[in-house]
């Protein structure tokens, strides 16, 4: 049997990966197994990942051509050929193009629990902010079912 | 300290827990100048050698263009840094801890994918205690530094495989049994259901099969570190029950026996061993040591040969370049002394 990735050498490695319940197997030549990573606990499933994007990307028309990412430049296609976004800005930038993208991946696009320091005071208070001026301003249209999320939701924040 | 977990030492052979931060006002390492990987190099370094913790003391620092080519290698094949680490070296940096004796080891990579990796490696089954020590230098950055977080996607990294907790921890076991009955791709599927990993390493040749297995966590975002950590040690503990009971049966099974037997028989007998045979049949006598067959070499001392007889290990202790057959010779002479004494 022929390396999978090649199709040159001999394959030798034997690659199982599960990705969201989907088992696959490659047969890889040792050669393509190192270069992936594979030879190494180190892996960061660089292969299964390309592939999966691709998949992505082909099913999603919706696709922003051409825009640049303001941080760094990237265009979208970019990022999806190399599955690598260019820097934190990215995620803002290309948000709606990345976001179902990430819920394939994982499953879930919210975070939970742990926060570093900054954003653990600066951000939630400003979140806070935001959310007791939206309830002033639900109260002041009388949007009442709105207002008592909103509630809720300060409660739950200041309950932490 | 003993871990509660030193006994399952002959399946587990390590845990790791590894997280991936960035800094806020830099491009991700794929996309930042080489200037941009001095500046956030300097920053990583400064925050935790001169940060003001204990652990500052025990870390050595490196440049990575200014080490050997061997070295780095070497540093690959301790588990230290990935082989990625080693092919483009500038403008990356090392942080490592790295004692004697010791069963932690603590790496920082710099300006790996991500601005920083930090891999706390413990020998045997320790969850807790590596993520205890990765929390701890996370946290001695997290003072010092500011992090690319976002409310909802968590920690941002280079790739969106890591978003939210950019926490990946895994254990590598061995399970030369289960592998053998035919039984991994049944626990594959089922870990899938959790969230979580399996990948095997069959070795360069379809007949050497090292058995070792790494399991991991596949999801990153929407899960807690905590969660994630006890989801993976409640799946680990199963496996390794599986594969303990299967083992019992095996005591008394001649064909098993007498494969472990005979690979220890080689091992200490070779005169040229290359790096695939050693791990098949290292495998067989690391599972003859667990079921009480072999009672002459332990387990610390299987996991320290291997080691140890890793390629550029075996040049990095030899301090001079070899090609493939002085490395074989050399390799059967370290696993011989150990076989013999």
């Amino acid at each position: 049997m022929l390396c999978k990735l090649c199709c040159e050498n001999p394959a030798d490695v034997r690659v199982q990966t599960v990705i969201s319940g989907e088992v696959k197997e490659y047969m890889l030549c040792s050669k393509c197994a190192q270069k992936l990573g594979y030879s190494n606990s180190f892996e960061e499933l660089s292969f299964d990942l390309s592939s999966l994007f691709d998949g992505i990307f082909k099913k999603e028309k919706n696709y922003s051509k051409g825009k640049r990412c303001q941080g760094c430049g990237l265009t979208y296609n970019d990022i999806i050929s190399s599955g690598k976004v260019g820097c934190a800005k990215c995620y803002s930038f290309f948000h709606d193009e990345i976001i179902p993208l990430v819920e394939r991946i994982h499953g879930k696009k919210n975070h939970v629990e742990q926060k570093p320091r900054t954003i653990n005071t600066a951000m939630s208070d400003n979140d806070l902010d935001r959310l007791k001026e939206s309830l002033r301003d639900a109260i002041e249209k009388q949007e009442f079912e709105k207002a008592a999320v909103i509630r809720d939701k300060i409660k739950e924040r200041e309950g932490k | 300290m003993k871990s509660p977990f030193e006994d399952d030492i002959d399946i587990a052979v390590s845990t790791r827990i590894r997280l991936a931060r960035n800094l806020t006002s830099f491009p991700f390492p794929n996309r930042l100048s080489l200037e941009g990987c001095e500046k956030v190099k300097g920053i990583i370094k400064d925050a935790i050698l001169k940060g003001n913790s204990a652990i500052a003391k025990d870390f050595s620092y490196f440049d990575m263009d200014k080490i050997t080519k061997g070295q780095s290698l070497s540093f690959v094949e301790k588990h230290l840094i990935s082989p990625d680490f080693t092919t483009n070296r500038k403008g990356r940096g090392l942080l490592i801890v790295q004692k004697e004796l010791e069963s932690t080891l603590v790496s920082i990579m710099i300006n790996e994918e991500d601005h920083v990796r930090l891999q706390v490696l413990e020998y045997g089954l320790n969850f807790n205690n590596a993520y205890d020590i990765a929390s701890k230098i996370d946290k001695l950055l997290d003072d010092q530094v500011s992090f690319a977080f976002d409310e909802k996607l968590g920690y941002l990294t280079q790739c969106p495989t890591n978003l939210g907790t950019g926490m990946r921890a895994s254990v590598m076991l061995h399970l030369p049994v289960l592998q053998r009955k035919g039984l991994m791709n049944r626990v594959a599927s089922n870990l899938a259901k959790l969230g979580l990993t399996v990948r095997g390493t069959y070795g360069e040749g379809t007949q050497a099969e090292s058995a070792l297995y790494q399991i991991s966590n596949q999801v990153t975002l929407g899960l807690s570190e905590h969660d994630t950590i006890k989801n993976l040690k409640d799946v680990t503990a199963q496996i390794i029950l599986q594969e303990r009971n299967m083992r019992k049966d095996l005591a008394s099974d001649i064909k098993t026996i007498d494969a472990i037997q005979r690979s220890q028989g080689i091992l200490a007998n070779a005169r040229i061993l290359s790096s695939d045979e050693f791990m098949s049949l290292i495998s067989n006598v690391r599972l003859g040591v667990s079921i009480g067959e072999i009672k002459t070499i332990s387990i610390k001392s299987i996991n320290q040969l291997i080691g140890d007889v890793q390629p550029a290990t075996i040049e990095e202790i030899a301090k001079k370049p070899m090609d493939q057959r002085q490395r074989d010779i050399q390799r059967a002479e370290i696993v011989r002394s150990k076989f013999i004494s």
